[in-house]
């Protein structure tokens, strides 16, 4: 049904990073263990600062220059070789969904959600809070309350809880909460990354930490390489509450194309099959309003040259990606967007495959290896 | 896939509006329309360019020495689905692209892809529905448009997800009135392509022709940015609800605009509250000059003058529009003279425009 090209053996994207380029010989990266330290680092939409700094460690070697725009996004910049022919921005964006504190009450803490939380994946759930008054950086373990249905009426018990009914409770007296928490403090999921059987990662927020993996994988890809293109390459803060980083990244950059990099939906029980994307077949590349066609076909003609299997992903409206936001700054910029397809989206068990991200880091490397002289024209042509 | 070729522009204004009605340019996919567009103006246009998003801008250099620059608005694209899955059966399952009402399709006939292969969405027979179903709306997960194809393989050669389709309908001159698919907003973009043929303003004078108003403004956006106008009108056709009262109902209050009435100024929607001056200006012109012209009923709804008011330091936008019944359905029906109302209205009023007040600074 869909374009989907045979799968491309996973030792492939391993090799390619360990190979040595011409121009600068260098350490392989271990794509996985730089995604799991993503997701251990919290950085909620509007509080990216800690996987700011992960990454900004990370990137360091692997660029030209770092840079931002002025509200957080952090830019890894790669120059041309000799006078760019063109510039490119690549943005994924490095905030998460999480919660926040907004009121205590005998020693339980409220709170609300940022971004796309779900209601019902909540009770039970075990989380930890940023407590500033107990030192900022100290992370107070707890858990959201749940009411056992031996207590519940029958007509809750046919309804979610919603979300400003429940609370985390940190099994402290109310005065040493009081004495530790703000309102305004953070609340991540507590689950830790894993390793799940054959090439599955599982970890929270892995959307969108996958793709900024991608991300750090395509600039090692790039390492050493000759660039015709100028490379921007953006971790994006606050996609989760409405693309902030994206429009601001993008006005800023003002770049003649760009790519979005985020997670779509992976295959599992009750989705239609069309919004859905089996792990471990490759990234997809996506078609709709949002997004430039020749952006789109020139993708899938790099990825069909490197043998990387990618599936076409059509989205009728809104992407609800950082693409929706970039297309539309300034006079317009032909947007792209890969994805990587991942399961339980907005929920702390996000499940992506390995071999998808390496692939994407792959696909992203040899398009901006393409992008010639002539690209900026072929954009100008609306098929 | 091979485009359609666009045929040459016709002269008369109805031609025009039919040929525009015809052409599939569900939003996202406005090439068609596009081509037309392009052939249309490539012999009065001073400048014609399109821009990354596919909005068409063309612009007529002013005969003053003032260099202001005007801007004014059609939307090329319509309201439609996309091709979303081809399933084992050969039907192929679809998604709405703007604001479209999954029960306008029932029933109906669709152009499939560029190469507008007929499909029909088809319906239960009606002795085999259950009781529930009856009175319930079908939804967009449950409509399946049939090209002929008897399998995924075959369907697959024909489409892929992706394509658009839109309703099948034929262009009717009804004598007085117009009757077509997608007349929002090609009956805008007819007016602005008449408009900018027949006029040389003392300012320059842009048209954005754009993409994408259905699903949020958006070529609008980047055109207003680039273009950077002091002012801007905006050329839609917005619906008239001008029906009978309903059962149990003794008056229809609720009309937003009427047929036959004149052209219509909007006073204020869900995107933009229009500056005064603006319809003021307007509404004189149209008295002095004996021009029908009603006001839209403020309420919801909304087109490009959001997008575009509220680019760089803020742009005063005005929305002139056609009433048409039954839009966003397979057939919208205008009145020629609302259309002819529309056209003269924005030509004197704009050939009069005030001047517009400076903008700050940009330091």
């Amino acid at each position: 049904m869909r374009s989907v090209m045979k799968p491309q053996p996973a030792t492939a994207a391993g090799a390619l990073l360990s190979s040595t380029h011409r121009m600068a010989p260098r350490k392989s990266i271990d794509l996985a263990a730089h995604l799991m330290d993503l997701c251990r680092t919290a950085g909620l939409s509007g509080h990216e600062a800690p996987v700011r700094n992960v990454l900004r460690r990370a990137w360091r070697p692997l660029v030209d220059e770092l840079s931002g725009d002025r509200i957080g996004s952090l830019w890894g910049i790669r120059r041309a070789a000799r006078r760019p022919a063109g510039r490119i921005l690549l943005a994924a964006h490095m905030d998460s969904i999480g919660m926040l504190v907004t009121r205590i009450q005998d020693g339980f803490l409220f709170f609300a959600a940022i971004g796309g939380i779900d209601a019902r994946v909540l009770p039970g759930a075990l989380v930890q809070v940023h407590a500033t008054r107990a030192g900022g950086s100290t992370a107070l373990p707890g858990v959201i309350t749940s009411r056992p249905p031996h207590v519940q009426s029958a007509d809750e018990k046919r309804k979610v809880t919603p979300v400003h009914h429940l609370m985390v409770d940190l099994g402290l007296s109310a005065a040493q909460t009081a004495r530790s928490v703000e309102i305004g403090d953070l609340i991540v999921f507590a689950q830790p990354p894993l390793r799940l059987g054959g090439d599955l990662l599982l970890a929270p927020a892995l959307d969108n930490r996958a793709s900024v993996a991608a991300l750090t994988g395509c600039l090692a890809h790039l390492r050493g390489q000759a660039l015709q293109w100028d490379v921007v390459a953006a971790a994006t803060v606050q996609e989760e509450e409405g693309f902030a980083g994206a429009y601001s990244s993008a006005f800023a950059a003002q770049p003649d194309a760009a790519i979005a990099i985020d997670v779509t939906f992976g295959r599992q029980p009750g989705l239609p099959e069309w919004k859905t994307f089996k792990l471990g077949e490759g990234p997809t590349v996506s078609f709709g309003p949002n997004l430039h066609p020749q952006m789109g076909a020139a993708l899938m003609e790099v990825a069909a040259a490197n043998a990387i299997s990618c599936a076409r992903d059509v989205m009728p409206l809104h992407s609800g990606t950082d693409a929706y936001a970039m297309q539309v700054s300034r006079a317009g910029i032909p947007c792209g967007l890969v994805s990587i397809p991942l399961r339980n989206m907005h929920t702390p068990v996000e499940v992506v495959a390995m071999a998808d991200v390496e692939q994407a880091a792959r696909l992203l490397a040899k398009f901006v290896l393409a992008l010639d002289g002539k690209f900026r024209k072929r954009l100008k042509v609306h098929p | 896939m091979k485009p359609e070729r666009a045929a040459k522009p016709a002269a008369t204004l109805p031609g025009l509006i039919r040929q525009l009605s015809e052409a599939v340019a569900v939003s996202g996919d406005e090439h068609a329309v596009r081509q037309i567009v392009l052939q249309a103006l490539q012999n009065s246009a001073d400048k014609l360019e399109v821009d990354a998003l596919g909005n068409v801008l063309a612009t007529r250099t002013g005969t003053s020495r003032r260099r202001e620059r005007v801007m004014a608005a059609a939307h090329m694209d319509e309201v439609g689905v996309m091709i979303v899955s081809i399933e084992s059966d050969g039907l192929l399952a679809i998604e709405a692209v703007g604001g479209l009402d999954a029960r306008v399709l029932l029933g109906k006939q669709l152009w499939v892809g560029r190469q507008r292969l007929p499909g029909v969405v088809g319906a239960t027979p009606v002795h085999l529905l259950k009781d529930e179903d009856e009175k319930r709306p079908v939804a967009f997960d449950a409509l399946r448009v049939d090209i002929g194809a008897a399998s995924r393989e075959a369907a697959a050669k024909l489409v892929q997800p992706g394509d658009r389709a839109t309703f099948a309908t034929s262009f009717r001159n009804l004598g007085g009135s117009l009757r077509g698919k997608a007349l929002d907003d090609r009956v805008g973009v007819a007016l602005l392509i008449e408009l900018f043929r027949s006029t040389r303003f003392e300012f320059d004078f842009t048209a954005a022709f754009t993409v994408q108003e259905e699903v949020g403004l958006r070529g609008a956006q980047v055109a207003a940015f680039a273009i950077d106008p002091v002012a801007a009108l905006v050329l839609e056709v917005t619906p008239a609800n001008d029906l009978p009262p309903q059962p149990g109902e003794t008056e229809n209050v609720r009309y937003n605009t009427r047929l036959g009435h004149g052209a219509a100024l909007s006073l204020a929607d869900s995107s933009t509250l229009y500056p005064r001056a603006l319809v003021q200006h307007f509404a004189a012109i149209a008295a002095r000059d004996q021009i029908p012209f009603q006001y839209r009923q403020p309420g919801g709804g909304g087109n490009d003058s959001g997008g575009i008011q509220r680019r760089r330091s803020g742009i005063p936008v005005l929305a002139l529009s056609v009433p048409g019944r039954y839009i966003h359905s397979p057939a919208a029906l205008v009145r020629l003279s609302d259309v002819r109302a529309a056209l003269q209205l924005a030509r004197s009023a704009l050939a009069e425009l005030p001047r517009m007040p400076r903008r700050p600074s940009r330091s």
